[in-house]
C-alpha cells in the first residue's frame, strides 16, 4: 500500500519538475551512521568555518529511582570540574584558547553536552566532550562544593513559579512513576549523593545504544564518524529499554496556597500524546491555535489567536502560554497562565470554549493559517549550527531518525480540519482534566467542577 | 551530501498533498518514527557526500538611481531580505529630536497597499514571513524572513512601508505613546540599564552633535507633526542612502524584484508634495565631533532590586575616544575590546564565555562587590567611543571607577602573547559564529555595503584580526589615553568623584589624582 502511494507521488512530481525551469535550492541532508556498538552519529553539513557538535544521551531524571533522583543533574554540574587529563583551569583555558564554547543541560528524558567551535577544532572538541563525560574526576571536594551550588539553585527554582507549577504538575499526574521526579531531585538526596552514585550512574547510563553524536555547520560526516570511533568506540553496550517504566497519567489537582501573592500561577491540562504519536502534529497545530499572550509584550510576531484576542480584553489576565509537552509514551497539553484571581472564571470558560471550538467549529482557512504558521516557526528556528545540531540530536532520541523537511511539510500539509477536530475532541473534550495552581488559590475550582462546566458548555 | 532541489519545491509539496488527499489516512496514521514513503523525484540531483559547501557568492549591483542591491547564497527554503537606510538619531539635526524613533515605530503599519497592520500581517503570514524594524544611531534596518517563494510580495510590503506609508494624526499619536511607554518602561528593567548607559555615554562623548543625540530621550516629541515625519523620510529615504539586501536568493531575480518595487519616483511624497512641510532641512552630513564630558544621573534604583538576587547597585561608564569602522586601527580596537571582555556576575554558561578576559580575572574575580564589568567598542562611519562599564553598590562606585581607570593604564604595560592570542581567537570565533545565523549575516552584509560601498568578507576581517600585535594594542592604548575622558554615573552616585579628578588622573596617567584625601 505504501509502495503504491510512493509511486503515485513520484509520477505526479516528475511531471511538474519537467515543466519548471530548475533554479537550485540547496538543502543539506542529515546523514546517520550507527557504529557496531550501537552508538549513532548524525551530521548535517551546512557549511561555514564553525560548527556545533554535541552528545545527546537517552538519560535524564525519568531513568532515576527514589534513591538516586538528581544524579543526572548533579553530574552535569560536575562536568566542567576537570578530569585526570585536564584540571579544571586547564580545561577552561583550553576551551577559551581555541575560541570554543561548552554547554550542558539535563531534562526529564535526556542529557545534552555540546561544544561550539571552529571546524578545525572539531576533533579536539569531541576529545574534550568525551573526556568530561566519561572521565570526570568527581573529586570529593568538588562534589561537596557543588552540593551547595545545587541547593542554592533549588532555592532559586522555588522562587520561579513557572518551574514550581510544572514540577508540581509532573509530581501529581505521574505519581508513582519516575516521570514525576524533578530534575534537581529532593534536597535529601542532593545532600547525600556521593562519588559512587555518580560513578555508577555514568557506568549504567552512558551506554553506546543511548548516545548520539550530532553535528551541524561546517562538518564532514566521515570525519565525525572517525571521531566517534576514536573517542566513543570503547563504550559498553546497552540501551534504555530495561530501565524504561511506562508512565500512567492520573488526573489530579494541586494547590499551593500562598496568600500574599497578588497573582495566581497555574496550568490547566489534559493528557497529550507521545513524541512519535500520529496525532502529535495535529496537536501542535491545535496548540498554535490556542496561542499565547503577554500583557507586557503584546501578541508577539505572529498574528494573535482568537483566545489571545479575547483574553487581552480582560485586564486580570497577565499572560498565558499554551504548551504541548511530549515524552516517549505520553504527553501533557494545556495552558500555563498568570492571572488575577478575579479573572479565574473568565479564563477557564474562555479556554474550555476554545477547546470546544477546536473540536467542532474550527474552519479550513483558520487551520491552514495555523499549519503555515507552525511550519514557519519550526523552520525559521533552524537557523545557525546550534539549533540544527540540537534538533538532530533530539529527533534521533525521540523519533529514532531525523524527519526530512519535505516530509515534515507534507505531514503538516496533510492535516485536515476533520482530523484536527477529531484529535481535539479526543484529547481535550474526552480527556481527563488536571490543574496545578500556586498563589491565592481560593477561587480556583476543583477539576470535577471544571469538567462539569465543560460538559454543560458542550450541551 | 547535498540534496539539490528545484525552486518549485513548494509547488511539489502541494502536489504531494493532492495525491495524499486520496491516501491521507496513511499520512495521518503513520507514527512520526516511520518515514513517509516519499521519494526524491527524478531531476533532483544528489550531490556526492563530501562535496564542498556552497560559497557565499556575494554580488552587488548599483542601479542608475544610486540604489545598491546585494545578495549572498545560503541553504534552505527561507530567505532574509530587507533594507538598511542611512538614517537614525545622528541625522536629526534641524528636525525635531526623536523623529527617527517615531519613524521606527510607524514601520509596518498602514501604507498605500495595506489598509492597516492586520492587513499587512495577514499578507506576510500567507508568505510565511516575519518582519522587524530596528534603528541604531546611524542605520534603520527594515528586515523580513520569509519563504523564498514569497520574496516578491514581502519586498512589496517593505517598499510600501519605506516609500508609501499612510501616516495620520492617530497613527502618529500611537507611535508617540509607544515611545513614551518605552521611556517609562526602560529604567524599570535591570537588563535595560545597558541600553540607557550606552545612550548616556554617547551624549557625554559627543556633546550636542551627531552620534551624541539621544536615542531614548523624549526629544521634541510633542512638536513632531505628520508633515515633519514625511519630511524626514523624504530626505532620508533616498536611493543613494539605501542598500537592499537578500540572503539565500538568486541575485538577478532579486534585482528584478527590487527594481520593480523600489522606484523612488513612486514615493508618496513625490506624488503628493502637499504632504511635506514648506521647508525641509537637508540631512546633516557633518562629521562627528568627539568632545568628552560627563552625564550624571542621580536616581533611586531601589525598586529594581525587589525580589532580585543582587543588592542596590550604581553604575559607572568611562569612555575614551575610539575610532570609526573605516579607521585602520578599527580591528585593533576590537581586539582590545575582546581582551578586556567581561559580563555580569550572574551570566550563565560553561567555559568559552570569555572567563579569562581581564574584566573577569582582574575585576570581578578579585573584587566580590563588582557585579558586572564589561568593555564595549562603539564605531561609526567617522568616529567612535571605547567604553568600560562597572556596576557596584553606591558606596563602592568611586572605587569601581578607579579600577576601570587602572585597567586602561595597565594596558601601557603591553600584553602577554598567550593572552593576546586568546583575545584574537575569541574575537574571530565570536564573529564567525554570529554569522551562522541568517539575519545576522544579512545585517552584516548590508551594513558593509552601506558603510564601505562594498561587501568586505568576514574572512578578510578574520585575517586582519590575526595580524594584530602587541604594538598595535600599545598604539591604540596611546590613542585612548590622549583623548579627553567621557564619564557617566547612573543611580545613587553621590560617592562618584568629579570629572576633574578623572581628567587629571588620565592626563597624568596616575591613579593618585582619583584618591580622595
Amino acid at each position: 500500500m505504501y509502495r503504491r502511494l510512493a509511486s503515485g507521488l513520484f509520477q505526479t512530481s516528475q511531471r511538474k519538475i519537467a515543466q519548471a525551469h530548475a533554479k537550485p535550492v540547496f538543502v543539506p541532508e542529515t546523514i546517520v551512521t550507527t557504529l557496531p556498538n550501537g552508538f549513532r552519529v548524525a551530521t548535517e553539513n551546512t557549511g561555514g568555518s564553525t560548527a556545533t557538535i554535541g552528545v545527546f544521551i537517552d538519560a535524564g531524571s525519568r531513568y532515576e529511582n527514589a534513591d538516586n533522583n538528581g544524579t543526572a543533574h548533579f553530574l552535569e554540574h560536575m562536568a566542567f570540574k576537570g578530569t585526570p587529563r585536564r584540571t579544571r583551569m586547564g580545561l577552561e583555558l583550553e576551551v577559551e584558547n581555541i575560541g570554543a564554547h561548552l554547554n550542558a543541560y539535563t531534562s526529564r528524558e535526556s542529557t545534552t553536552y555540546y561544544a561550539k567551535c571552529f571546524t578545525e577544532k572539531l576533533d579536539q572538541s569531541v576529545d574534550i566532550l568525551s573526556d568530561i563525560l566519561l572521565n570526570s574526576s568527581l573529586a570529593k571536594k568538588d562534589i561537596e562544593s557543588e552540593r551547595g551550588v545545587i541547593l542554592r539553585e533549588m532555592e532559586e527554582v522555588a522562587q520561579n513559579f513557572q518551574e514550581v507549577v510544572f514540577d508540581d504538575l509532573h509530581t501529581s499526574v505521574f505519581e508513582g512513576n519516575p516521570l514525576s521526579f524533578t530534575i534537581l531531585g529532593p534536597a535529601k538526596l542532593i545532600k547525600t549523593i556521593n562519588r559512587d552514585d555518580l560513578r555508577s550512574y555514568i557506568d549504567t547510563h552512558y551506554r553506546s545504544g543511548r548516545m548520539v553524536l550530532a553535528a551541524a555547520g561546517g562538518v564532514n560526516h566521515d570525519d565525525v564518524v572517525k571521531m566517534a570511533e576514536k573517542y566513543f568506540g570503547g563504550l559498553k553496550h546497552g540501551d534504555s529499554s530495561s530501565e524504561f517504566v511506562p508512565a500512567v497519567y492520573t488526573p489530579s489537582d494541586v494547590r499551593g496556597h500562598i496568600k500574599d501573592l497578588p497573582m495566581l500561577f497555574g496550568a490547566l491540562v489534559v493528557e497529550g500524546v507521545s513524541w512519535t504519536h500520529e496525532d502529535n502534529l495535529a496537536l501542535m497545530v491545535a496548540n498554535t491555535l490556542m496561542g499565547e499572550y503577554d500583557r507586557m509584550r503584546g501578541f508577539g510576531v505572529n498574528a494573535p489567536t482568537q483566545l489571545a484576542e479575547l483574553l487581552s480584553l480582560d485586564d486580570g489576565i497577565q499572560s498565558f502560554q499554551s504548551f504541548n509537552t511530549c515524552y516517549k509514551d505520553t504527553g501533557l497539553v494545556g495552558t500555563y497562565f498568570v492571572i488575577d484571581p478575579k479573572s479565574v472564571d473568565n479564563f477557564i470558560d474562555s479556554v474550555l470554549n476554545q477547546w470546544i471550538w477546536l473540536a467542532s467549529e474550527v474552519d479550513q482557512a483558520t487551520v491552514d493559517r495555523a499549519k503555515r504558521s507552525l511550519l514557519t516557526n519550526i523552520l525559521l528556528m533552524l537557523d545557525g549550527s546550534t539549533p540544527v545540531c540540537e534538533d538532530i540530536g533530539r529527533q534521533l532520541l525521540c523519533y529514532g531518525r531525523r524527519i526530512p523537511t519535505p516530509e515534515l511539510t507534507a505531514r503538516i500539509e496533510s492535516i485536515t480540519v476533520q482530523q484536527l477536530r477529531e484529535v481535539c475532541q479526543k484529547v481535550f473534550l474526552e480527556g481527563k482534566i488536571s490543574s496545578t495552581v500556586v498563589g491565592p488559590v481560593n477561587k480556583w475550582p476543583s477539576r470535577e467542577e471544571i469538567h462539569g462546566r465543560l460538559i454543560r458548555m458542550i450541551r | 551530501m547535498l540534496l539539490q532541489k528545484s525552486i518549485s519545491y513548494m509547488r511539489r509539496c502541494r502536489n504531494i498533498t493532492t495525491t495524499l488527499r486520496n491516501h491521507r489516512e496513511i499520512a495521518q496514521k503513520l507514527p512520526l518514527s516511520v518515514p513517509l514513503p516519499l521519494k526524491n523525484p527524478e531531476g533532483v540531483k544528489v550531490i556526492p557526500k563530501g562535496s564542498p559547501p556552497i560559497g557565499r557568492n556575494s554580488r552587488v549591483t548599483k542601479l542608475e538611481n544610486g540604489l545598491r542591491i546585494c545578495t549572498e547564497d545560503t541553504y534552505g527554503d527561507f530567505v532574509t531580505v530587507g533594507v538598511a537606510v542611512e538614517s537614525g538619531c545622528r541625522f536629526e539635526n534641524g528636525f525635531p529630536l526623536g523623529i527617527s524613533r517615531v519613524v521606527e515605530k510607524l514601520a509596518f503599519n498602514s501604507s498605500e497597499n495595506f489598509e492597516d497592520r492586520d492587513d499587512l500581517f495577514s499578507q506576510l503570514e500567507s508568505n510565511s514571513g516575519i518582519v522587524d524594524c530596528q534603528s541604531t544611531r546611524d542605520t534603520m534596518m527594515y528586515a523580513a524572513s520569509c519563504h523564498r517563494d514569497g520574496t516578491d510580495s514581502v519586498m512589496n510590503v517593505i517598499a510600501d512601508t519605506i516609500f508609501r506609508p499612510t501616516i495620520d494624526e492617530t497613527g502618529l499619536e500611537q507611535a508617540k505613546m509607544t515611545v513614551h511607554y518605552e521611556n517609562i518602561d526602560l529604567p524599570t528593567r535591570i537588563e535595560a540599564i545597558d541600553i540607557l548607559l550606552t545612550d548616556y555615554i554617547h551624549q557625554a562623548a559627543f556633546q550636542h552633535n551627531t552620534i551624541g543625540y539621544p536615542k531614548y530621550g523624549m526629544g521634541s516629541m510633542d512638536r513632531i507633526r505628520v508633515s515633519d515625519v514625511y519630511g524626514f523620510m523624504s530626505r532620508a529615504h533616498t536611493p543613494e542612502r539605501m542598500v537592499v539586501g537578500g540572503v539565500g536568493i538568486d541575485h538577478d531575480e532579486f534585482v528584478s524584484i527590487v527594481t520593480r518595487h523600489f522606484d523612488p519616483k513612486n514615493s508618496v511624497w513625490n506624488r503628493k508634495s502637499s504632504l511635506l512641510p514648506g521647508k525641509i532641512p537637508e540631512i546633516d552630513i557633518s562629521r562627528s565631533q568627539y568632545t568628552g564630558g560627563e552625564v550624571r544621573m542621580q536616581k533611586d534604583l531601589k525598586p529594581l532590586t525587589i525580589g532580585k538576587p543582587y543588592p542596590l547597585l550604581a553604575h559607572v561608564v568611562l569612555g575614551l575616544e575610539g575610532c570609526g569602522y573605516k579607521d585602520e586601527d578599527f580591528v585593533a580596537f576590537c581586539v582590545l575590546q575582546s581582551l578586556l571582555g567581561g559580563g555580569g556576575a550572574f551570566s550563565a554558561g560553561g567555559p568559552g564565555k570569555g572567563m579569562y578576559a581581564r574584566m573577569y580575572t582582574e575585576l570581578m574575580n578579585r573584587h566580590h562587590w563588582i557585579y558586572s564589568a564589561i568593555a564595549h567598542n562603539h564605531s561609526y562611519s567617522d568616529g567612535g567611543v571605547f567604553t568600560v562599564t562597572a556596576s557596584a553598590p553606591p558606596d563602592n562606585i568611586h572605587d569601581a571607577l578607579i579600577l576601570l581607570v587602572h585597567q586602561i593604564l595597565q594596558l601601557q604595560q603591553g600584553i602577554d602573547p598567550e593572552e593576546l592570542a586568546r583575545a584574537r581567537t575569541q574575537l574571530r570565533s565570536h564573529l564567525m559564529m554570529n554569522l551562522e545565523v541568517r539575519p545576522v549575516l544579512f545585517e552584516d552584509m548590508v551594513r558593509q555595503v552601506l558603510g564601505h560601498g562594498e561587501r568586505k568578507q568576514p574572512e578578510e576581517y578574520a585575517e586582519r584580526i590575526e595580524k594584530v600585535t602587541n604594538q598595535d594594542i600599545l598604539r591604540v592604548t596611546e590613542r585612548l589615553l590622549s583623548s579627553k575622558p567621557s564619564l557617566v554615573g547612573y543611580g545613587d552616585i553621590e560617592q562618584l568623584g568629579n570629572y576633574r579628578m578623572l581628567d587629571q588622573a588620565l592626563a597624568k596617567r596616575d591613579l593618585k589624582f582619583l584618591f580622595k584625601n
